[in-house]
């Protein structure tokens, strides 16, 4: 019950030991229960078993492949961890899409809390308009993200995109500006992008943990005399960590899985400058046909989202599930 | 230790449900090409005209269709983007032609070259029959024929047929000696240009060296009107516009043995630095032309009466005179400047061609389909409907041709000096992972010419060893 503890911390005690008292005690034996609830949990973990482990597994054995479909009837050499130790030790373009990648995480995940704690207070309050608010804010994560790349893709045209007008007309620039085309500014343009479309994601799972949080430790504390910023930092910031830490896992995970937003938006371009990880990945396998380089390029960004989904969830302590049962 | 799943401890739940999701993120990233790298890892090769057996059973109309003739032969068309459509209206006019015995299914595969590329090689390494007709830019014959995707079009081409194309478009539709596709129009560049701006200016012709067009331009523009347009994004075209004043500085990205040789002498450096120059230091090219990815694009502001000179495949010259077009009667056109003027600038040969996939179950109905887009009666209507140029000299000497193009005389003779990009299998990687990214980032002036050229050089080389 660490993470319980620490999430109500002083404030909820008695909150969290209700909770405690309310749970029973672990079984010693293994029964007859036990072994029926297994059989009824078989058919989904066969199912995960085929779509997740299977081909894991399958990516995993082609990495350890050479394997080069560009031309006829090439013989398939074993390389064991060959491609590992390529990637790690001589890809300059793989560090730089790790760099990308990185890049994109941090800046984007800040920018995306931050934004989306303040969406999430807003939709969280009542007041006449809150529906229509609430759609306004989720409508960019609705938008398919090709489509919200091509909106972007126009909104920052270097001849004739809004950006460029605004920027304009607030006298910041004296001229248009290729913004997808710099090497300096693509990937804020492109974080940008990100940020508009994801924040909302966010924000809702922020609004689901806030209104998670019992009404009646707002009015006690009210009655208490404690300010808004004291009610904020004291009562919704610890009780919502769990749910922001889950924010923060999946947001980490997309980032690593980005594709289609550079794919369509820059190409990955100027040069390398916003080719992801995925990015990378998919074009070795796809369009240079090494699915064995490929696949170990993928097994490797599988290893940064197990280790990043490890840390969150055993050392920081995101509930991803389980918890929530307890509540 | 509170509840648990069917007796598992918190921690090995935590670790258990770790695994999951980074399971499922992973699988999402690239797990899921698996499937697709399925092929056996020698499969002995079949002879391309005959379909695998299962592939035969599968179609039973496939081979002997017109004969048997009681269901259609449907044939997929992988094509790039027709802004016009006129591929349409002939497909129409095709499927009418054979009685109903084939009928083409026409389908655009995106609006870029490596659009269609990427979405061929994807249905080819799964030796999948979705597509039986291919588009085929030049860099394509060689890299395709050598993975073992497309049959030989030799068999299209009896009797003296070969003598009735440019020699050049059926050389860069060749491969290891063989045919493997047929010429079906062809480009080339041209400099397009605004006759009544340059009278204007006082200039009596058209520039013939680069620094006859710097001055032109830089004279001509206005606040208003761009110098020069021309495709400069991070794209194959993009690279093509620089391909061109290489050569024009006497370089190449390879020599007759294909070893790299852009590094070598100092056209690679030189060539960058003009196109830089143009842009940056006397800005007659402007910036936003890094975003230019495709040929109308960059057509686009000619046609709006903005730019004074237009670097543009000839295909694009009949968009001049569309019916919004600003500049009517006001433009002409005439082969690309060189370094010394003594001779026209090198062009990139750009001749679309049409191939067959070997996975194609229906190889008899395309090469059907493929001899007759490519006849003289078909290329022609394509020049007139469209003003893509044929690859059949014949066409040109045609009386409804000169009739209707005053220019088509002047062009026949550019299509004899269009120059191929490097013949190897390995240009479509050279190209997508080494010759765009370095022109991409050498462009923006992320990195200096210099740095540029060893970079395409030193990665060039990379992937020749393979």
């Amino acid at each position: 019950m660490r993470i319980w503890e620490d999430a109500y911390g002083m404030t909820a005690t008695t909150l969290a030991s209700r909770v405690r008292a309310t749970v029973p005690r672990r079984s010693v034996q293994v029964t007859l229960e036990a072994r029926f609830a297994a059989f009824l949990v078989a058919p989904a973990l066969l199912a995960i078993a085929l779509v997740a482990f299977y081909p894991l597994g399958h990516a995993f054995w082609l990495s350890l492949w050479k394997i080069n479909l560009r031309f006829e009837n090439t013989p398939w050499v074993f390389v064991g961890l060959g491609n590992y130790v390529d990637t790690f030790t001589d890809d300059p373009r793989w560090r730089n899409a790790l760099r990308v990648t990185g890049t994109i995480a941090f800046t984007s995940l800040l920018a995306e809390f931050v934004l989306g704690m303040v969406f999430a207070l807003v939709m969280n309050r009542a007041f006449r308009g809150r529906g229509l608010v609430r759609a306004a804010i989720l409508i960019p994560w609705s938008l398919t993200t090709v489509v919200s790349a091509r909106m972007w893709q126009v909104i920052y045209h270097a001849s004739y995109g809004v950006f460029n007008r605004m920027l304009m007309d607030l006298g910041v620039i004296d001229a248009y500006k290729p913004w997808i085309i710099s090497p300096v500014f693509t990937i804020w343009a492109m974080i940008g992008a990100d940020v508009w479309k994801t924040t909302p994601f966010v924000a809702l799972l922020l609004t689901a943990g806030m209104q998670l949080i019992p009404g009646e430790l707002y009015e006690a504390a009210a009655i208490d005399g404690a300010t808004a910023w004291d009610r904020f930092w004291r009562i919704t910031f610890p009780l919502l960590k769990p749910t922001i830490l889950v924010a923060l896992l999946f947001r980490m995970i997309d980032v690593f899985r980005m594709l289609d937003l550079p794919f369509v938006l820059t190409g990955g371009g100027p040069g390398q400058a916003t080719e992801t990880l995925s990015l990378y990945t998919y074009r070795v396998i796809f369009t240079d046909l090494k699915f064995g380089a490929g696949s170990a390029l993928a097994g490797t960004t599988f290893l940064l989202i197990l280790v990043t989904a490890f840390v969150f969830i055993k050392v920081l302590g995101a509930p991803v599930a389980g918890s929530e049962v307890e509540r | 230790m509170e509840r648990t799943i069917s007796g598992m401890t918190r921690r090995r739940q935590v670790a258990w449900l770790a695994s999951i999701t980074a399971g499922l993120a992973g699988a999402a990233c690239g797990g899921d090409a698996a499937p697709a790298a399925a092929p056996p890892k020698a499969e002995p090769t079949k002879a391309p005209v005959a379909p695998a057996p299962t592939m035969a059973a599968a179609a039973p109309a496939a081979t002997t269709a017109p004969a048997v003739a009681a269901q259609p032969v449907k044939v997929t068309w992988f094509a790039g983007r027709d802004t016009t459509g006129f591929t349409p209206k002939q497909v129409e006019e095709f499927n009418k032609s054979t009685g109903g015995k084939i009928t083409i299914d026409f389908q655009e595969q995106g609006q870029q070259t490596s659009d269609l590329r990427d979405k061929f090689i994807l249905v080819a390494n799964a030796k999948d029959p979705s597509a039986d007709m291919i588009s085929m830019d030049v860099p394509f014959i060689p890299e395709f024929a050598a993975a073992g995707w497309t049959i030989d079009a030799e068999r299209l081409m009896t009797g003296d047929e070969k003598s009735k194309f440019f020699r050049g478009t059926l050389d860069g539709a060749t491969y290891a000696g063989k045919l493997f596709a047929v010429p079906w129009y062809n480009n080339g560049p041209g400099l397009y240009y605004r006759k009544d701006l340059l009278e204007q200016g006082g200039f009596k012709a058209p520039p013939k060296t680069y620094d006859e067009l710097l001055l032109q331009a830089k004279k001509l523009q206005t606040s208003d009107i761009v110098g020069l347009s021309a495709q400069m994004s991070q794209t194959e075209g993009g690279i093509i516009t620089w391909f061109e004043y290489l050569w024009g500085h006497g370089g190449d990205l390879m020599d007759e043995k294909l070893e790299v040789s852009v590094d070598k002498g100092t056209a690679g450096v030189e060539s960058f630095k003009r196109l830089l120059t143009f842009m940056y230091t006397e800005k007659i090219l402007p910036e936003g032309s890094l975003g230019y990815k495709t040929g109308a694009d960059a057509q686009n502001p000619f046609i709006e009466g903005k730019a004074v000179f237009l670097r543009q495949w000839t295909s694009g010259l009949t968009q001049n005179d569309r019916d919004d077009s600003k500049i009517k009667g006001k433009w002409d056109v005439v082969p690309l400047p060189s370094l010394k003027g003594d001779k026209a600038g090198a062009g990139c040969l750009g001749t679309w061609n049409l191939g067959t996939s070997k996975f194609s179950r229906n190889p008899d109905a395309t090469g059907e389909a493929i001899k007759w887009f490519t006849s003289q009666a078909q290329q022609k209507a394509r020049y007139l409907a469209m003003g893509v140029p044929p690859c059949r000299p014949a066409v040109f000497d045609d009386a409804d041709v000169k009739a209707k193009y005053s220019f088509a005389e002047k062009l026949k003779g550019t299509f004899e000096t269009l120059k191929p990009r490097p013949v190897t299998p390995y240009y479509g990687q050279l190209s997508a992972n080494v010759i765009q990214p370095v022109f991409g980032k050498v462009s923006t002036r992320a990195i200096t010419p210099e740095e540029g050229i060893k970079e395409m050089a030193d990665g060039m080389r990379k992937i020749m060893k393979g």
